[in-house]
């Protein structure tokens, strides 16, 4: 008799541990499953963030060597000479017009870009900074203004610029 | 069932991410070496499309990362509302049933003694 329910207590354990095995293994999957749909897309938006990063990069540079026409300037160096210069070759309304148009053509729809130059305590900025944007994307360099001095050599001055890319989503 | 269809869209977005990246990788190639204006005394400059280099353009495959990949690539120009194209003449067509991707990036044209800013479209998929 005691024999008999020792077995059967045995019986029943063992039939609790397996369906907790069971068990266990099914949440498992149903956690990894769970864990695969939420960090599926982290190495699309990685690329597309590095894709993005590179797109400010490239705004940048055309802005450094495209003309301003009919003048043969570039836009970051018609930027610089109007933060540097009293009398600049491109007025500064021409300018903000201009590059106003150049970023409306090259900034793709759903952003929005601000660029900015900065000389001493002297700053210009074009473009238009949204309220509020989802990532921003910053690419800076140095923009060089040769400036002839009385008596002096000419002088090399070297202006700040920075584009920001705005995601605005 | 659950985890086998996770699984394979997370290999569908990191396919998807690799191909990206790798146009990325193709665009940059292009932009600052392949068809890079040289002027007259040998300085290349990166950024700027050379026009004749553009529509002379033979190789339209590269391997990036080890593996091989074509693409097709053009250029527009359309700051003053001209909305002109400028191709390669030997330009791929784009396969229907591969997966591609397809980027834009700011580049300048140069263009009869003319730098304009311009548009290139780079898209690619595995060869």
């Amino acid at each position: 008799m005691t024999c008999y329910k020792y077995n059967k207590f045995m019986r029943e354990r063992r039939g609790v541990a397996d369906v907790l095995a069971v068990a266990i293994m099914f949440l498992l999957v149903v956690l990894i499953g769970v864990l695969l749909h939420t960090f599926m897309l982290t190495p699309l938006r990685s690329s597309t963030d590095r894709q993005l990063q590179l797109k400010s990069e490239y705004i940048y540079e055309t802005l450094a060597t495209s003309w301003v026409e009919p003048y043969s300037k570039s836009y970051l160096k018609a930027a610089a000479d109007n933060l540097v210069f009293t009398e600049p070759t491109i007025s500064s309304d021409y300018l903000s017009s201009a590059m106003e148009n150049v970023l409306k053509y090259l900034v793709p729809p759903g952003y929005a870009a601000e660029v900015k130059l900065k000389y001493e305590n002297a700053e210009n900025t074009w473009g238009l900074k949204p309220a509020s944007a989802e990532k921003q994307f910053i690419h800076s360099g140095t923009i060089s203004v040769i400036r002839a001095e009385a008596e002096v050599e000419n002088r090399t001055i070297l202006v700040q610029a920075t584009l920001t890319l705005f995601w605005v989503g | 069932m659950l985890v086998v269809s996770a699984y394979q869209q997370y290999r569908s977005s990191s396919e998807m991410a690799l191909l990206s990246d790798s146009t990325s990788s193709i665009t940059t190639h292009l932009a600052l070496d392949e068809l890079a204006y040289v002027d007259a005394t040998g300085t290349s400059h990166p950024c700027v499309i050379d026009e004749a280099k553009l529509q002379s353009l033979e190789s339209f495959k590269q391997a990036v990362g080890g593996e091989n990949f074509e693409f097709q690539v053009s250029v527009l120009e359309n700051m003053n509302g001209n909305g002109r194209e400028i191709e390669p003449q030997h330009n791929p067509a784009l396969p229907e049933e591969k997966m591609n991707c397809t980027l834009i990036f700011a580049v300048t044209l140069f263009e009869n003694g003319r730098y304009i800013p311009a548009k290139i479209t780079v898209m690619a998929w595995r060869a």
